[in-house]
């Protein structure tokens, strides 16, 4: 992607207007020439409008489900058996540095078995979504950089721990526009506020705000509380239809006395837009209007609720879905983890094997990317009661950024596979390593991407996802 | 040349806009396959960097590289049999080349975008020359440079970059080297010229390093067009093209374009029709200048200066600290007041970046332009992220250079060295915020000054050399800059504005052409480094930056000289000729039509309802939540951590870094906005009050027609025409019902107005702008500046000097009402106050006065139309003290309805509303009648959103 033209696009330009084409009303009288341009200049003026990827993708639709806080993928996905044997006893070595003091080895309370016919051990905590390991890839090699929530959640998001730059989900909005105009592109939805960094998670940065993802709390029911300004409380659809047609007989007549402007014709367009993602919004937040046999496969709940309403999105063309487990940092068990694994796993188990079941009964899968995953995963060493925090308690995990689990399914991706391995005791990452720059080469190769090349120009610089780093790995890739 | 394909020529003449070069040099390159040719990149660089001058040069070394042959005995291959030397040169034309071709020529080749550290391998003279890093062949193949990049044993040198190369080809590279890396390119080739001189050495002939001078005003054909010296140099270029300019702007469309330039405002009707009218030969100039003495100039042109300066009224995330930055506002304080001053340039930067050395005492009241450098994000107070973003404002803001690149490495393409970087690094880091008085906004020198050093890597625990600290090198090579007064600042400050400096002035006067024009002459105007190519008008702006540091760095003298030229005064309309020759408008042969930005749309609408508050100055405010405040959109408290969609919807500056200029998008959400927010339906909601009054107060003629002409000139400042007037009539008659809402509460409203005793009449009623504190009031502070005392709670309220207090309530149906409530005036002091119940303002329903005493309210049955107003009106009797009252009522309402279900008798239903249970706050679920549809349909115009 050539950044200059992509920015000079956004900036109106007419460079591109003679080469391409569209539609709008007031062209009828114009002289041939200036219609072309002004419907071509129409296009590049709306930032949103499906663009081509750089060679053929695997997928098209991104659904990333963060587990913010750092679910143990101990507890999950990565078994460990030398815990059991080494259980209360020091690890073997020098135990890594994590942001709080740990002690002894701390075994799973959770039972793992085989599933499918790839035989990838999972824990009981996800016995359902277990049930679909065979179109999983499941990933035990990742790692990121320090322990701490803050940069690993701009990390895992945006590819830098610090400073301001795009998510992921800004970069393929951007590369890729969206195929459904009247649905925002790139949602983040989390129930009942904010995780931690807040709506830096889906940031747009230097890239133009409108690729930032639209925040919606999936904790509230009717859309007008989830899409901002999708209801005119005032005026009912059939006499805001006769409102918006008056207005537009204003602009023909405003039209008819100044020769055509593409920009005059794009807003003209996008009030129309407008007036569709009303009714289009409502329908995709919506989850009323599915089966009951379907709602009732995605369970109860928020969580099953708001995967639902992801399904229903990329149904319709939205390229990224994210969503959050909570406010704040919910798989973040510093203690009680048995319990709070349990309960956070209990809330996602069965919507997420639902949505797998979901998206392939309606031939979605291939085309959709699942991800899963936390900004890190946590010791395998217990941490040690501190004051004021978990005093009095030695029954939870700290942050461990060395190695942890992510899976992903569909979307071009290899399933039934295990890639890449912990240690013994699943403390860091030493097989086929893969770090979260690795995560995102791989994902914008899936989408259509190479990551070298999907590039912005700004403060002097081509920027890019993965800045320096990065490597598609092509292992994960059917 | 018979390598050369047959349809060379045809695919040359193909390329667009290009001299075919890079078909070329790609054909001349490539003697392979097709499919490996495919993989060779074909760039845009190419064709640029290989300007007319240098073809001649490029040919000849192609036709070297092609008359040398190919398969010619390679190096390192004496002394072994000719058998061998043939198995070797084939091992590297079936294993290597191609290779090499695939994975390494996209970088590393004389076509290469840019040859990055500057290694060619392309060739076997450059292979062995080395690159940056020096030779890459040398030494046992472990140990050669090469072979780490390729084999990834070293995590700083990893090729290619993409990923490694598959393991048959590694082992290819390795027996190639192991065998002397026989290479039958003998051919030197060089580095494309980008490449081949430093940036340092390429900046001594850059465009925007040189100082801009004046140029002799062309000759032109027109002589009559041209207004000011710029006109001529403008037109030449267009005639040069064969194009003429545009006819003049009309008067209207030019005062409603100098309006929103220069005020970001729309003009009312009066002021049209007046300029019109005024046939005096200077009233372009003096409305230039009337606009240019406005406070509301200063409003608009700050806002600009917010873009470039990242304001923001937060720290963006934090732990547990406050996360706002309270005093914010009092930068944008300066900011207007400087600029309404027509504060010179230079000084308006020295404050801003040093104002502690020139105004230590606050005395002239400038330590709070030091906000330009404190209010940017605080990174979790991770000091170098703090430095590095003053250091980026400053740079890229004001001097359009990328100087951020080199915090880990120096400036790939610039001349901007990590020495430079760490010097302004050294100057920040040696400053600090010292808080609270004479201004909280403000940076020191720390009083303990520490040496500065290069971060490698830009790693603050990988320590490089000290250095002294000094202003970016290559732009005061005859005499370096020490920034050595304390951290520097205020030399880097001079340093900035110097005269010899060729930056500062170009990038404003660019900025400013931009914020007129709607266009830049520099495309990148935060980026003039050597990648910026001279603009088409280089003459044009180099005039104006020379002109405005010679009148003493007046911006105002800036702007007069734009708007007073012919370029600027051209019609907007696009000329077919002119979409043939020069769709882009380089050329400037008319003036662009711009959409209205966030602020003046948003202003705007505000603006026609005759409600905005016009105070100049004063804290922020959260535009975006009811009771939706009615300042202007400068003073929008702006969250750089979870700034509102409205404001990204709208192409509001990213406030987490300085922004070059913003988008124009056009996106759904921003008709959204228009058709349902609850801003744009409390605007239209007002105007559509404004319509109905007006129609009331005039009896004369058809109120529909009277209502429509009314929103026409208050929304569009003109008369809707005869054919409009008809599809406007049309619309309200078919649609133009009111549409109620469901709650007791939204028939309320809460306002103030001129009571008049005598005449028992209402005038002006306005809604009270801020609901705070369960209470609807004038200001955050009572007494507001300019309604008093006014306001009203659940239970009662307190009238102004010059206001009643209004509670409104507004009949959601035609029927017949009756009143029932209490009044109470409790305090001994003051002479309490006067009291009525009034419909439709001026129908006096009854009245009661209390002063430390009680009153039953009653009014007996009056009937009613859908709409009409009762108006509780108190008044504090000519003296406020002790005003505050309480009052509670109830109104009853009546509605017969049509017989349903065959009977013959209507029905009645009584509904009830009551002031104290039904009293509401925040976003009031208004009424919507069918004139504030209409208003808001006029709103939603292009007519409306376009400058012309």
């Amino acid at each position: 992607m050539n950044p200059n033209q992509m920015a000079r696009g956004m900036a109106c330009s007419r460079r591109d207007a003679l080469v391409r084409c569209g539609m709008g009303f007031g062209a009828v009288a114009m002289q041939p020439l200036l219609q072309e341009l002004a419907q071509g200049d129409q296009k590049s003026l709306n930032p949103m409008l499906p663009k081509a990827p750089q060679f053929a993708a695997k997928a098209k639709h991104v659904i990333h489900i963060f587990a913010n806080g750092g679910p143990s993928h101990l507890d999950t996905f990565d078994p460990k058996p030398a815990l059991e044997k080494y259980a209360g006893k020091p690890m073997p070595g020098e135990t890594p540095r994590t942001e709080r003091p740990t002690g002894n080895l701390y075994p799973s309370p959770f039972k793992f078995q085989k599933y499918g016919q790839s035989g990838i051990e999972v824990s009981e905590l996800f016995r359902n979504l277990a049930q679909h390991v065979d179109d999983m890839c499941v990933i035990r090699s990742m790692h990121a950089n320090v322990p701490n929530h803050e940069p690993s959640l701009l990390l895992m998001n945006t590819g830098e721990a610090r400073l301001v730059r795009p998510s992921v989900g800004s970069w393929l909005t951007y590369g890729l526009g969206t195929e459904n105009q009247n649905l925002p592109a790139f949602i983040a939805m989390c129930p009942g506020g904010y995780p931690i960094q807040e709506s830096q998670n889906w940031q747009s940065g230097f890239l133009p705000g409108i690729y930032q993802g639209t925040y919606v709390d999936s904790n509230h029911e009717s859309v007008d509380k989830l899409i901002e300004n999708v209801v005119n409380p005032n005026l009912p659809l059939e006499k805001q239809r006769a409102q918006l047609d008056f207005v537009q007989e204003l602009n023909r007549r405003h039209q008819a006395s100044h020769a055509n402007d593409p920009m005059m014709e794009a807003r003209i367009q996008s009030m129309e837009l407008a007036f569709r993602m009303q009714t289009e919004a409502s329908d995709a937040f919506d989850i009323t209007r599915e089966p009951q046999n379907i709602r009732d496969l995605y369970g109860p709940g928020v969580h099953a609720r708001q995967l639902l309403i992801a399904r229903r999105l990329v149904e319709r063309g939205v390229r990224f879905v994210q969503l959050w487990h909570g406010n704040g940092q919910p798989w973040d068990n510093h203690d009680h983890i048995e319990r709070e694994h349990r309960k956070l796993a209990g809330q996602c188990d069965q919507p997420l094997a639902a949505l797998l079941f979901d998206l392939k009964r309606l031939g979605l899968l291939d085309e959709t990317l699942i991800i899963w995953g936390g900004e890190f995963g946590r010791t395998p060493t217990v941490e040690m009661p501190k004051k004021g925090s978990n005093e009095g308690t030695m029954t939870g995990r700290d942050h461990n950024h060395y190695g942890f689990t992510m899976w992903m399914a569909g979307g071009g991706v290899k399933g039934g596979q295990v890639y890449g391995a912990t240690d013994e005791f699943g403390f860091k990452a030493v097989e086929n390593r893969m770090h979260v720059h690795d995560l995102h080469a791989t994902l914008l190769h899936l989408m259509g991407f190479d990551h070298e090349r999907l590039t912005y120009r700004w403060a002097g610089r081509d920027f890019r996802l993965t800045d320096l780093y990065g490597r598609v790995i092509h292992d994960l890739i059917a | 040349m018979a390598i050369l394909p047959m349809d060379f020529n045809k695919r040359m003449n193909e390329l667009p806009g290009g001299d075919g070069l890079g078909t070329f040099l790609t054909y001349m390159q490539t003697p392979i396959t097709d499919t490996q040719r495919a993989q060779l990149p074909m760039c845009d660089f190419v064709k640029k960097s290989f300007k007319a001058k240098t073809f001649g040069f490029v040919i000849c070394l192609l036709l070297l590289n092609v008359s040398s042959g190919w398969g010619q005995e390679g190096q390192g291959s004496e002394g072994v049999g000719k058998e061998e030397q043939q198995r070797r040169l084939d091992h590297f034309e079936s294993k290597i080349r191609p290779a090499l071709i695939q994975y390494c020529y996209e970088c590393h080749s004389a076509a290469a975008k840019e040859a990055n550290g500057r290694l060619l391998l392309d060739s076997q003279p450059a292979m062995r020359k080395g690159g940056e890093r020096g030779d890459v062949l040398n030494g046992s193949v472990e140990a050669t440079l090469f072979w780490k990049a390729i084999n990834y044993g070293d995590a700083e040198l990893q090729m290619p970059p993409s990923g490694k190369m598959p393991a048959e080809v590694i082992q290819a590279f390795k027996e190639w080297i192991e065998q002397g890396a026989v290479d039958p390119r003998k051919e030197a080739t060089s580095l494309p010229e980008s490449a081949a001189m430093t940036p340092v050495e390429r900046a001594a002939s850059h465009w925007a390093y040189q100082l801009p001078v004046v140029s002799a005003t062309p000759k032109v054909e027109r002589i009559d067009w041209p207004k000011e010296p710029l006109d001529y140099e403008i037109l030449a270029k267009m005639e040069a093209k064969g194009l003429g300019p545009s006819s003049p702007a009309d008067r209207r469309t030019l005062i409603r374009r100098l309006y929103f330039d220069l005020l970001g405002l729309p003009p009312s009707i009066e002021e049209i029709e007046d300029f019109d009218k005024d046939s005096r030969s200077d009233a372009y100039a003096q409305l230039v200048q009337r606009l240019l003495n406005r406070a509301q100039f200063g409003e608009r042109w700050a806002r600009y200066w917010m873009d470039i300066v990242r304001y923001a009224d937060t720290k963006g995330y934090v732990f547990q600290e406050d996360r706002e930055y309270p005093n914010a506002y009092r930068y944008r304080e300066w900011l207007i007041r400087s600029i309404n001053n027509d504060m010179p340039y230079d000084q308006f930067v020295r404050y801003q970046l040093a104002g502690d050395r020139i105004d230590p005492e606050n005395k002239e009241m400038n330590l709070d332009a030091m906000g330009m450098l404190t209010l940017g994000r605080r990174f979790l107070n991770n000091q170098n992220d703090i430095a590095d973003d003053r250091i980026d404002v400053v740079t890229r803001g004001l001097m359009a250079m990328t100087v951020g690149c080199a915090r880990c490495h120096d400036h790939k393409f610039d001349p901007v060295s990590m020495a430079d970087y760490y010097s302004l690094h050294g100057s920040f880091v040696n400053s600090h915020e010292p808080g609270g008085d004479p201004s909280p906004l403000r940076l020191v020198d720390k009083d303990e000054l520490k040496p500065s050093f290069i971060m490698l890597r830009g790693q603050p625990g990988n320590r490089g050399e000290t250095i002294e600290r000094k202003f970016v090198r290559f732009l005061s090579k005859d005499q370096e800059v020490p920034l050595n007064t304390g951290s520097g600042r205020i030399d880097l400050a001079n340093a900035i504005v110097a005269p010899n400096n060729p930056l500062t002035a170009r990038v404003y006067v660019n900025r400013v052409w931009d914020w007129l024009m709607g266009a830049p002459f520099v495309d990148t105007p935060s980026d003039f480094g050597l990648r910026c190519e001279p603009p088409v008008q280089q003459d044009v702006l180099d005039r104006l930056a020379a002109e405005f540091v010679a009148d003493g760095w007046s911006t105002k003298r800036l702007v007069q000289r734009i708007v007073s030229t012919a370029t600027y005064q051209q019609s907007s309309e696009i000329r077919e000729d002119g979409m043939k020759i020069d769709p882009e408008n380089r050329l400037w042969w008319k003036a662009n039509r711009s959409r209205l930005d966030f602020e003046s749309y948003r202003d705007a609408m505000l603006a026609v309802t005759g409600t905005m508050d016009q105070t100049v100055g004063g804290p922020s405010v959260k535009i975006h939540e009811a009771p939706y405040p009615k300042r202007r959109t400068i003073y929008a408290h702006i969250d750089r951590q979870n700034l509102p969609g409205l404001f990204r919807s709208f192409d509001f500056a990213n406030p987490d870094a300085h922004s070059p200029r913003r988008g124009i998008t056009t996106v759904p959400q921003q008709g959204l906005f228009a058709l349902n927010s609850g801003m744009v339906r409390a605007i239209a909601s007002e105007l559509g009050e404004q319509a109905a009054t007006m129609a009331q107060e005039d009896s004369s003629g058809d109120s529909t027609d009277k209502s429509i002409r009314f929103l026409f000139q208050k929304v569009l400042s003109r008369n809707p025409t005869a054919d409009e007037a008809r599809l406007a009539r049309a619309y309200m008659q078919a649609y133009g019902g009111s549409e109620s809402a469901k709650s007791p509460q939204s028939t309320w409203r809460y306002g103030y107005a001129k009571w008049d005793a005598e005449q028992k009449k209402l005038e002006s009623f306005q809604s009270l702008p801020l609901f705070a504190d369960k209470q609807w009031k004038g200001g955050p502070q009572l007494p507001d500046p300019t309604l008093g005392w006014v306001f009203l709670d659940e239970k009662g309220g307190h009238p102004g000097g010059t206001f009643a207090a209004v509670r409104r309530w507004v009949a959601p149906s035609s029927g017949q009402v009756s009143i029932q409530g209490s009044l109470q005036h409790k305090q001994a002091e003051g002479n309490g106050v006067r009291t009525a119940f009034v419909r439709n303002q001026s129908q006096l329903l009854g009245e009661w006065s209390v002063a430390n005493s009680k009153a039953r309210t009653v009014v007996k049955p009056v009937e009613v139309q859908a709409g009409d107003t009762i108006d509780f009106v108190v008044d504090c009797n000519g003296n406020e003290n002790s005003d505050g009252f309480g009052s509670t009522f109830e109104i009853t309402l009546e509605v017969e309805r049509a017989p349903t279900d065959g009977s013959s008798t209507p029905s009645r239903n009584t509904l009830v509303f009551k002031s104290k249970e039904h009293f509401s706050g925040g976003e009031v679920q208004m009424e919507f009648t069918g004139l504030a549809q209409f208003a808001q349909a006029l709103l939603a115009t292009n007519e409306f959103c376009f400058v012309d």
